[in-house]
C-alpha cells in the first residue's frame, strides 16, 4: 500500500491525537485564535507548535496538551511508525475530510472524525449517498424473532441496493452484515478498535467477507485494541453514516440505546422493531417507541423514508453546476451530460407537472434505452412514480 | 364350389382436426345380387359416393361391375367424412373387376372427389392428408391435379390426374410417371403487403413505436390502451408489416390449415402469407377456438405463425377473454369432442387494443369517468389474462409538441429496414433455442434455467428481481421481464444481456392496471 504525503500527515495527526489527547475542543480553540488554519499545521513543524503553546490567548488545557506534543515527540514518532507498518501490511486506506470518498452524511454533522481508516470497497461510501443507507443494530443475544426480522430487512435492503451499516458485533450486527452479503448486497461495518482488529475474534469469517465485498471502517488508528469506552463513540458513526437507524432488539440498559440517542440528536429517523412486553431483552426498544421512535411495521414505510432522504439530498446538491446551464446543455449538446446531470434535468422538468415517456423523450435528443434506464432508476429510488401513464415527482419540493 | 371373390386394397387418408389418418380401402367383388355397400363408420358424404362413382365410371367409358360390392374403409372404429374417398374406391372397383390390370405388388395411394362426368377434383384438407401420406412408402400416388400445390408443400411425389379416363394411361399403357412437385412458393417473391402500415405513423410516440417493434422482434403479446381515434387500431397492422416472410416450415403449416379451412384459392399462392386475423367484440368462443362439423379451425388456430389482433378488447365477453388464456400460455388450442382431443397449433403474436377507461380519455388527462367506473372498466380484463401479456403500452393522440420533436434516429424511420432487424433477431432466437425445439422464440421460451439460456448474468437477474419487486409482479412477471429484456438485446444484436435491457423492459409493465 502506497501512501501520499497527505495520508502520512493525517496518520501523524492521529498519533498526536492519541498521545497528547488533542481533541476537537482544542482544535476549535486553536483555529478560533487564528493559530492554525488546519489540523495538519500541528503536524508539520514542531517549533511552530512550541510557539503556539506559548501564546497568551491559548487556554491552560490546550497549552498543556501542545507542550506534551513537543515533549513526547519521540513517543509520537514511534506510534506513527507502528501505525504505518500495520496500515501498509493490511492494505488499510486513510481517508480524510477533504477526500472525495469522505461520507457526505458525516460532513453534515459536527463531531465526526477528520480522519478515518478503512479496508475494502470505498465506493460504498459514495453509494450510501446515492442509494441510501440503513443502520441495523441490536442485542448481542437476540431472540429468534429479532433474528428473523433482521434477516428479512437486510435481504430487502440488499435487493433494493440500499447499503446496510452495523458494528460487526455478535448477534444482530453479525446477522445484518451476513444476510446482506448473502443476498449480494453492500454492507459497511464500523468497528470500535483498529480496522485490523477483529472483535469479537470469532467473527473472523465475517470480517474476511466484509473486507472482500463490503467495507470495514474505524476512526481508531490501525492496531488499536478494543476498549469498552470506545463503543459509544463508534455508535455515533454508525447512526451518522446511515439515513435511518433501525433498532432490532435492545434491552433496558443496552449499548444499542446509545446508537438510538445519537441518531435522535443527529436528526436521523429512528425505527424500532416492536417486541412483546414480556421479552426483557427488548424492553429498551419499547421505551424508545413510547418516547416517540417510529415502529417497524412494513417495508414500504422504510423504503419511503430512505427515498425521502434521497430526494432531499439528490434534489438539492447533486447537480454539478447550475440547473439553468444543464437545461441548456441538455437541449444543445445532450451528449455532454452524465447520468446524474440527466436525472437532475428530468426531475427539473417534472416539477412543472406530470409528463409521459413520449413527452419527455420529445424534449431532448436522447436514446430510448438511455431514457428508460434513467427513468427506471429514478423510479427505483422512489424519486418519481407513474400514474395514469405519466411520470411525476413523488415528493414535491 | 369355389368362390370367385376378388379383393383389392387401395390406400387413402382422411383428415380429422389437424391430423391426417392413413386408411386402407378394401373393395370386395363377389358374385350375387348386385349390391354396393360402403362400411366403416362413414358419414353420408362417403355413402353418397356410390352414386357419384356409378355415374363417373359410366361417363369415363367403364362399366359398373355386376355383383356384390362391399367397400370397407379402415380404421373401422374412427368416424370419417369427406368425398376424397371417391377416387380410391373407384380404382379399387376397376382393379377388382379386372377392367384395369392390377400392377404387381403395388401399394397405391389415391384420393379425390369424382363428378358425375368423371372429372377428378380436389377437396379441402388435402395438405393435411398428403402430409400423412408423405410419411409412408407408396409405389404409386394418384392425386387430383388441383392438389399439386398441397403435395408440393409437404414434399409428396406422384402423379396428378384430371379425369377418370386418365387411369387407362396409368394402368393399361403403364404410363405412370412419378413427378417431383416443385414448390412454387420458393420462387414467389416477397411482395410487400399493401395492408400493413408503416411504423413511421407512430412518429412522436416513441414508446408505442418501441413497443410495437419489440412485439414483432420477440413474438411477444402486446396490449395497447389509448383514447378513441389515437391510432391504436393501427398497431396490429404495423406489427404485421414488421414481420419477416414465412419460412418453408411456417409456409407449409399456414398452407395446410388455411387449405383445410377452405379459406383461399388453391391456385393463388400469393394469398398464402403470414396470417393476420382481426377479432371484433362480437366474437363468440366457438368462433375463436374452432368447432362445427366437420371440425373447422377457429381464429386462434388460423393465427398460427401470424398476428391475432383483438380490437376493443375491453368490450369482449368474459368467456372470450378467459378462453384466450390457455392458448396464450400453451401456444395451442385444444378442443375435446366425442371423446377425442383435437389439438391445433396456435403460436401467434397477440395484439390487443382498447380504451383505458369508459370515456377513453384517461391518458389525455380529460377523463370524465368516476374512479369507481374507471376501476370497473379496468377490471374487465382479468388478472390471469393480463399476466400473460408481455408488453403494455399507452397511446396518446399526437399533439403539436410531439410533432415538433422527432428523436428517432434516421434509420429507425421505416418499417422495411426494421423488418430486416426483426428477421435478424428471430434468427438469433432460433439459433439460441434450437436445442429446445422448433418455433421457440423469446415469448414462448420455457426452460428450467432461463437465465442461462438467455445469457442473463447475475447483475441482470438482480435488476429484474428489483424491478419485479418494485411493482409487485408474480413469478411469471419476473420471467416476462427477462424475456422482453432478451428481445431488447436481440434487437441490438448482442449475445449477452445487460441490466439496462431490464430497465427498458420494465417500462412496458402494466402500471395502469396496477394503479387502479
Amino acid at each position: 500500500m502506497e501512501y501520499s504525503d497527505k495520508n502520512l500527515t493525517d496518520l501523524m495527526f492521529t498519533a498526536m491525537r492519541f498521545s497528547a489527547a488533542i481533541d476537537r475542543k482544542c482544535l476549535e480553540e486553536l483555529s478560533a485564535a487564528g493559530a492554525i488554519t488546519d489540523y495538519r499545521d500541528l503536524c508539520v513543524d514542531i517549533d511552530k507548535v512550541k510557539e503556539i503553546a506559548e501564546q497568551d490567548d491559548i487556554s491552560e488545557r490546550t497549552s498543556e496538551r501542545l507542550k506534551k506534543i513537543v515533549n513526547e515527540h519521540d513517543d509520537i514518532r514511534r506510534r506513527f511508525d507502528g501505525y504505518l507498518k500495520i496500515a501498509s501490511d493490511n492494505d488499510i486506506k486513510i481517508i480524510s475530510s477533504d477526500d472525495p470518498e469522505y461520507p457526505w452524511a458525516w460532513k453534515q454533522l459536527s463531531g465526526m472524525p477528520p480522519v478515518f481508516f478503512c479496508k475494502g470497497n470505498t465506493d460504498l461510501l459514495k453509494k450510501c449517498y446515492t442509494n441510501g443507507a440503513a443502520a441495523m443494530v441490536g442485542s448481542r443475544e437476540p431472540s429468534y424473532y429479532g433474528k428473523q426480522a433482521t434477516v428479512d430487512y437486510a435481504e430487502h435492503f440488499a435487493e433494493r441496493d440500499v447499503v446496510t451499516v452495523s458494528g460487526m458485533a455478535t448477534g444482530i450486527d453479525r446477522i445484518a452484515h451476513s444476510a446482506t452479503l448473502n443476498k449480494g448486497g453492500d454492507t459497511i461495518a464500523i468497528v470500535p478498535g483498529g480496522v485490523d482488529v477483529i472483535y469479537p475474534p470469532k467473527n473472523q469469517d465475517l470480517y474476511d467477507a466484509i473486507c472482500n465485498r463490503g467495507l470495514v471502517l474505524s476512526e481508531m488508528p490501525p492496531g488499536q485494541a478494543v476498549l469498552k469506552q470506545y463503543f459509544p463513540a463508534r455508535n455515533r458513526l454508525i447512526s451518522g453514516l446511515a439515513d435511518i437507524t433501525m433498532i432490532m432488539e435492545a434491552g433496558q440498559f443496552s449499548g444499542t440505546l446509545h446508537t438510538a440517542s445519537y441518531a435522535a440528536s443527529q436528526g436521523k429517523d429512528l425505527f424500532v422493531l416492536p417486541h412483546g412486553i414480556y421479552s426483557a431483552n427488548a424492553i429498551g426498544g419499547l421505551y424508545l417507541i413510547r418516547d416517540g421512535a417510529e415502529v417497524i411495521i412494513d417495508k414500504e414505510t422504510i423504503d419511503d423514508r430512505i427515498a425521502e432522504c434521497l430526494v432531499q439530498r439528490l434534489g438539492q446538491t447533486d447537480v454539478p453546476g447550475n440547473i439553468e446551464d444543464l437545461r441548456k446543455i441538455a437541449e444543445e449538446e445532450p451528449d455532454r451530460l452524465g447520468e446524474a446531470e440527466w436525472k437532475a434535468v428530468i426531475m427539473d422538468r417534472l416539477t412543472a407537472g406530470p409528463k409521459s415517456f413520449d413527452e419527455l423523450s420529445g424534449l431532448w435528443v436522447i436514446d430510448f434505452s438511455k431514457l428508460s434506464v434513467l427513468l427506471q432508476e429514478l423510479e427505483g429510488n422512489k424519486l418519481i412514480g407513474v400514474t395514469e401513464g405519466k411520470y411525476s415527482l413523488t415528493f414535491q419540493r | 364350389m369355389a368362390v370367385r371373390q376378388s379383393v383389392v386394397k387401395v390406400y387413402s387418408c382422411f383428415a380429422d382436426g389437424m391430423a391426417g389418418t392413413l386408411s386402407e380401402i378394401e373393395v370386395s367383388l363377389s358374385p350375387g345380387i348386385p349390391t354396393f355397400d360402403v362400411i366403416g363408420l362413414c358419414d353420408s358424404s362417403i355413402r353418397e359416393s356410390r352414386g357419384r362413382i356409378r355415374a363417373a365410371l359410366i361417363s369415363a367409358g367403364f362399366t359398373m361391375p355386376k355383383g356384390h360390392i362391399t367397400v370397407s374403409i379402415s380404421p373401422a372404429y374412427m368416424r370419417k367424412s369427406g368425398s376424397a374417398f371417391d377416387l380410391p374406391i373407384a380404382i379399387g372397383m376397376l382393379l377388382a373387376s379386372k377392367q384395369l390390370p392390377a400392377p404387381l405388388n403395388a401399394k397405391i395411394y389415391s384420393e379425390g372427389e369424382l363428378s358425375l362426368k368423371g372429372e377428378i377434383k380436389g377437396t379441402p384438407g388435402s395438405a393435411l392428408r398428403l402430409k400423412a401420406a408423405a410419411g409412408a412408402d407408396y409405389s404409386m400416388v394418384i392425386i387430383p391435379e388441383e392438389e399439386r400445390v398441397a403435395a408440393a408443400s409437404v414434399g409428396l411425389h406422384g402423379m396428378t390426374v384430371t379425369h377418370l379416363s386418365n387411369l387407362d394411361n396409368i394402368f393399361i399403357y403403364k404410363e405412370y410417371v412419378c413427378e417431383e412437385f416443385r414448390n412454387e412458393h420458393d420462387d414467389a417473391e416477397d411482395v410487400p403487403d399493401d395492408e400493413s402500415i408503416d411504423i413511421a405513423v407512430l412518429k412522436g410516440q416513441e414508446k408505442a413505436a418501441r413497443a410495437v417493434l419489440l412485439t414483432a422482434a420477440g413474438r411477444h403479446n402486446l396490449l395497447m390502451l389509448g383514447a378513441p381515434g389515437c391510432g391504436k387500431s393501427l398497431a396490429g397492422k404495423i406489427v404485421k408489416g414488421l414481420l419477416p416472410p414465412l419460412t418453408q416450415d411456417e409456409w407449409s403449416d399456414v398452407y395446410s390449415i388455411y387449405e383445410s379451412a377452405g379459406l383461399f384459392d388453391q391456385q393463388d399462392l400469393r394469398s398464402v402469407k403470414r396470417p393476420f386475423r382481426c377479432l371484433s367484440p362480437g366474437i363468440t368462443v366457438s368462433k375463436l377456438i374452432g368447432g362445427g362439423k366437420p371440425l373447422k379451425p377457429g381464429e386462434l388456430a388460423l393465427s398460427n405463425n401470424g398476428v391475432l389482433f383483438a380490437d376493443e378488447i375491453c368490450e369482449y365477453g368474459n368467456d372470450v377473454i378467459d378462453s384466450l388464456r390457455i392458448p396464450l400460455e400453451e401456444h395451442s388450442v385444444r378442443i375435446d369432442r366425442d371423446g377425442v382431443s383435437y389439438i391445433f397449433p396456435a403460436s401467434f403474436i397477440f395484439v390487443g387494443a382498447g380504451n383505458p377507461c369508459r370515456c377513453g380519455m384517461l391518458y389525455e388527462g380529460k377523463c370524465k369517468c368516476s374512479p369507481m367506473a374507471r376501476r370497473r372498466y379496468a377490471m374487465k380484463l382479468s388478472g390471469p389474462f393480463l399476466d400473460r401479456i408481455d408488453l403494455f403500452c399507452e397511446m396518446r393522440n399526437v399533439r403539436t409538441e410531439d410533432l415538433e420533436a422527432i428523436a428517432l434516429p434516421e434509420e429507425m424511420r421505416e418499417s422495411p429496414s426494421l423488418r430486416s432487424r426483426v428477421a435478424e433477431a428471430w434468427e438469433m432466437q432460433r439459433e439460441r433455442y434450437s436445442g429446445l425445439g422448433k418455433g421457440i422464440y423469446n415469448s414462448n421460451m420455457d426452460s428450467d434455467s432461463p437465465a442461462e439460456i438467455m445469457r442473463a448474468d447475475s447483475s441482470v437477474i438482480k435488476a429484474a428481481a428489483g424491478a419485479a419487486g418494485m411493482s409487485g409482479f408474480s413469478a411469471r412477471g419476473f420471467l416476462r421481464l427477462i424475456r422482453v429484456g432478451r428481445t431488447v438485446a436481440d434487437l441490438d444484436g448482442r449475445q449477452d444481456m445487460k441490466p439496462s435491457d431490464i430497465s427498458e423492459a420494465s417500462l412496458f409493465r402494466d402500471s395502469h392496471f396496477i394503479n387502479v
